[in-house]
């Protein structure tokens, strides 16, 4: 057994512990670091693959920024909702264990029958190292071969930033008519349309919440919808 | 110039167009200004190219496409070719020309009415599809047009369809017209398989090959166009829809049911007469038809009192004598009595609808009377009119349904000649009893109520501009009899000579021989005249002793001859006879087929397939959970059934 | 690398996705749902990389580089719409959402 493979184990097993970890701790602080621990684990595994750039982009994308917008999304929830919730019904968790394990089988199966080949590509070691390593060859056949896929993936993360922003909107911008259009239900009884149809009649909505004072987080407030009928 | 005879269809065509879909539109009531215009334009060129054709003496036509022209559709070629020759002249002159007083007098007659621009377009409509009828130098082309006219006069009659009558009477037509249409489409089969070609003219053309085709198969062909010209010129057993046909309004019935698509039929059988004369057998059923049609309809017409009605039937009468005419051989007297009756029949129609619009919508002549006082221009037209229509001596009508009975005589049918002499005697009569019951006599209306008044010079310009033709055009065109400018007009058309270059030439040899020794012996041509002259003023003599001064008693004539009487005024009892051995039948099929295989068995296939998608769904809306995990493990499990399926498959796949 | 073969890759990636899944459908808490899908996302990455190496071939990581991207956008969204729920629910239970049945 060479270095490399015990690496690989060590590596390996981390990350499938840690996986694991993600999947069944209590507290979502707790799934988040372990996500962590498991994507840098990953990441040495893309090293061990020869894949050096992506490693790098594992580590800065998905611990440096996706991690991160994890936690603050956790520090943005209020504890209380936060709350431990128990798993899904049990005919729901017990299917699921089934068919986690049908599709384990399965893919174990593939994998062993060796079934899974292709045609060889025209990039050995040997040529990597010749182009002036991964990050230069990803470059250059980014930017030729993939140049239209590339340009539309950037349009996708530009529709995903105005989403997110949109989404972030403070409600106090999503009214009147504007509203309907950047609306989440369109159309639909409930969600936003019934809260502004509610403000037109100046009764308060059945089910809408008290948001308090737009912009601010208030943490000292009772659960809203508690002891309304909920 | 013939770049340019397109014009002659597509200008109507512009202004239905127009008036249909901007007709609402229009501020005020000027639908009528583009159906105008279009009419006259549609006139001038129709004008300037009979003036060319005139002056050539060779038709004029214009190839506008050709419809699946390719040689792998077994010569399927159908060119839409606008052609003019002497007979079409005639025809285009008739449709445009009295189409456009029509138009005139029209947009009087339906100044009142909310659908003004939907009446202009349809009659637009109907011009256009005449002109395409009369225009086509193929039977293809011919039978568009044929249909096109059928669609209008369905629309037309059925104008008023808030009224039940009318909309009965819009389906009536229609239908007895399609029965008709029926048989042209089985001959226009017939002749396709035959000749491999529908085109009238021309080295390929119909008219060219008709030697060596089997006379069994022409006979077959001829009959069955003539189902057809049964059905539009309401001839024989198909003729009942045209006197209900008067519940459309008056111009409607003036252009369409008495001066030209009535006439279509004739018009088909002149054009296609080189066929018919290859198949006397069916000449000879033609004949017969129309004679019994002329006679049965004149009879009928002596005891109608709905003015309209009374028209009716007088049209059915004179398209007999058309129809007997071409079926005698006749052929250039049927084209002039076309002529002339498109004329005096129009004015006759138009008069009647302005005695109508006067006497407020009132149309039984025996709620009329002495009406000549309030409406002296229209009674003025109205018996000029009536003169040529009872062929007065020196009218119109008088030297062409002459000429027909003398044609019809010299071409070896001295019966029918005589029949329509006894014809003639009764149309004498029944058009001037209309005349004394509507405009003399005592005012048997309630004056209290009705005030009869002229109609307005939009009404009676027309009127005017009818009666003239109607008095003179016999004598410009007829005289001297059978050889007048009509004929020689016409006379290239059943040479075959100078008009066609190439149509009928097998036949044409006969028939010019015939035409060289066509002139009736002096003593005929005189003795016709006589007794043409005398049984019309004897049928206006009678009309006046019994209605004019009631010297002879109408009640005591209708008491003597009660059995005739009941016979003629329930029309033969035609529409019984069909409601009895057509309707009824057909009305207890039809209840069969509603109870029992529409609402028991398809009903039941369709409400059993709704029940059961019902009820499957009402279980299947139970698995739409709206809860995302769910649906998650939904795409779970399809993950690792397509994943077995690959294994169970792949490698073969794969391999493939 | 050695004994190291596609297998020992593949099987890693398929543990990883096998865990992911299981992470969405047991919880039901949608933050925790949320990262096991970019698990999942990573172990589709680990098979792609792998598959690229020993087939010599590069596109397998620009692959990865698309869905990397791809999951960047998702998460940003995704985040978004989990404050939006909150805001809306008092909740991250994805149970208690179930307009899609409406």
């Amino acid at each position: 057994m060479d270095w490399a493979t015990i690496i690989f184990y060590l590596l390996a097993a981390v990350a499938v512990l840690t996986a694991a970890g993600v999947v069944f701790a209590r507290n979502p602080v707790h799934s988040a670091f372990a996500l962590v621990i498991s994507f840098l684990n990953v990441a040495g595994i893309y090293v061990l693959l020869g894949a050096e750039f992506l490693a790098a982009v594992q580590v800065i994308v998905y611990t440096g920024a996706i991690l991160v917008l994890f936690l603050f999304v956790i520090m943005l929830v209020r504890p209380e909702d936060l709350r431990e919730l128990n798993t899904a019904p049990r005919v729901q968790t017990a299917l699921a264990w089934l068919l986690g394990l049908a599709l384990f089988a399965e893919l174990g199966l593939v994998i062993a029958t060796g079934v899974l080949t292709g045609a060889r590509g025209p990039y050995p070691p040997e040529e990597v190292a010749a182009a002036g390593g991964n990050t230069q060859l990803i470059g250059r056949i980014l930017y030729s071969e993939f140049l239209l896929p590339f340009e539309v993936a950037s349009l996708v993360l530009l529709v995903a930033v105005v989403a997110a922003v949109i989404l972030g909107l403070p409600d106090r911008f999503l009214t009147g008519e504007r509203a309907r259009g950047l609306s989440l239900s369109l159309g639909h009884p409930t969600g936003a349309d019934r809260v502004l149809e509610a403000e037109r009649r100046g009764v308060p909505a059945v089910d809408a919440p008290d948001l308090g004072e737009p912009g601010t987080i208030d943490t000292g407030r009772a659960p809203v919808g508690a002891g309304r009928g909920r | 110039m013939e770049n340019w005879l397109f014009l002659i269809p597509l200008m109507p065509l512009l202004a239905f167009a127009f008036d249909l879909l901007l007709g609402r539109r229009f501020p005020g009531k000027w639908a009528h200004a583009p159906a105008w215009i279009a009419m006259a334009v549609a006139f001038v060129v129709s004008l300037l190219a009979v003036l060319r054709v005139a002056r050539t003496g060779e038709p004029v036509s214009q190839t506008l496409w050709r419809w699946m022209p390719g040689a792998d559709l077994g010569g399927f070629d159908i060119p839409f070719t606008i052609f003019i020759d002497q007979l079409t002249s005639v025809m285009i002159l008739i449709i445009t020309g009295i189409g456009f007083l029509i138009h005139i007098y029209s947009a009087g007659y339906m100044g009142h009415d909310p659908g003004y621009y939907r009446f202009f377009a349809y009659l637009s409509l109907f011009v256009f599809a005449m002109l395409v009828l009369v225009l086509g130098d193929n039977f293809l082309v011919m039978f568009f047009g044929w249909e096109g006219v059928g669609l209008c006069s369905y629309l037309l009659i059925g104008y008023w369809f808030d009224r039940r009558s009318a909309g009965d009477a819009a389906k009536k037509a229609f239908i007895v017209n399609r029965v008709g249409d029926f048989g042209f489409l089985i001959g226009m089969f017939l002749l396709f398989t035959t000749f491999g070609t529908l085109s009238f003219f021309g080295p390929e053309g119909i008219f060219a090959n008709l030697a060596g085709k089997g006379e069994g198969v022409l006979t077959a062909i001829g009959l069955l166009l003539f189902v057809g010209a049964m059905g539009k010129s309401a001839q024989g057993p198909l003729t009942v829809w045209l006197p209900d046909a008067m519940e459309g309004p008056t111009p409607v019935s003036a252009l369409i049911h008495a001066a030209t698509m009535v006439t279509a039929g004739v018009y088909m059988m002149v054009r296609a007469h080189a066929l018919y004369e290859a198949a006397p057998v069916a000449l000879l059923v033609v004949l017969i038809v129309g004679l019994a049609t002329c006679f049965i309809a004149a009879t009928i017409g002596l005891v109608q009192n709905d003015i309209k009605r009374v028209m009716a039937y007088s049209t059915v009468s004179q398209l007999g004598y058309m129809v007997f005419a071409v079926g005698a051989g006749a052929f250039i007297p049927a084209i002039f009595h076309l002529m002339t009756h498109a004329f005096f029949k129009a004015l006759l129609f138009l008069g009647a609808g302005s005695v109508i619009h006067g006497m407020h919508e009132e149309q039984d002549m025996r709620k009329m009377g002495g009406l000549r006082r309030s409406m002296p221009i229209t009674y003025a037209t109205l018996v000029a009119g009536s003169l040529a229509l009872a062929g007065f001596p020196l009218t119109a009508g008088f030297f062409s349904k002459d000429e027909i009975l003398v044609g019809t005589w010299f071409e070896g049918y001295p019966l029918a000649a005589i029949v329509g002499w006894i014809v003639a005697f009764m149309t004498a009569f029944y058009t001037f009893r209309m005349i004394f019951l509507t405009f003399h006599g005592q005012p048997r209306f309630d004056p209290e109520h009705v005030h009869p008044h002229e109609s307005p010079p939009v009404m009676t310009l027309p009127l005017i501009a009818l009666a003239i033709p109607s008095l003179l055009l016999g004598i410009i065109v007829g005289l001297p009899a059978e050889a007048g400018p009509i004929h020689q007009w016409l006379g290239p058309v059943f040479e075959g000579g100078g008009g066609h270059a190439d149509a009928a030439r097998t036949m044409a040899v006969a028939v010019a021989a015939a035409e060289e020794a066509h002139h009736p012996p002096a003593w005929l041509t005189v003795g016709g005249f006589a007794a043409s002259t005398l049984l019309s003023l004897a049928g206006i003599a009678l009309a006046w002793l019994m209605y004019g001064t009631g010297r002879i008693s109408a009640q005591a004539m209708g008491r003597r001859f009660a059995g005739l009487y009941a016979l003629f005024y329930n029309k033969w009892y035609l529409d019984d006879i069909y409601q009895a051995l057509i309707v009824a039948p057909l009305d207890v099929l039809a209840r069969i087929l509603w109870k029992w295989v529409d609402a028991g068995f398809i009903d039941g296939i369709v409400n059993g397939v709704a029940h059961l998608t019902g009820g499957v769904s009402q279980q299947l809306r139970k698995v739409q959970t709206g809860v995302v995990s769910n649906y998650a493990l939904a795409i779970a499990l399809g993950t690792v059934i397509i994943v077995g399926v690959y294994l169970l498959l792949g490698p073969q796949f794969l391999a493939r | 690398m050695g004994e190291l073969t596609l297998g020992h890759f593949l099987t890693l990636s398929a543990l990883l996705f096998v865990i992911g899944m299981l992470g969405v459908l047991t919880r039901k808490n949608i933050l925790i749902i949320f990262m096991s899908i970019e698990l999942m996302l990573n172990a589709v990455n680990v098979s792609l990389i792998a598959f690229g190496r020993y087939l010599d071939s590069i596109a397998g990581q620009i692959f990865a580089i698309f869905v990397i991207t791809i999951a960047a956008a998702e998460a940003a969204i995704g985040l978004g719409l989990i404050l939006v729920l909150t805001r809306r629910q008092d909740s991250v239970d994805v149970t208690s959402v179930s307009l899609l049945k409406e």
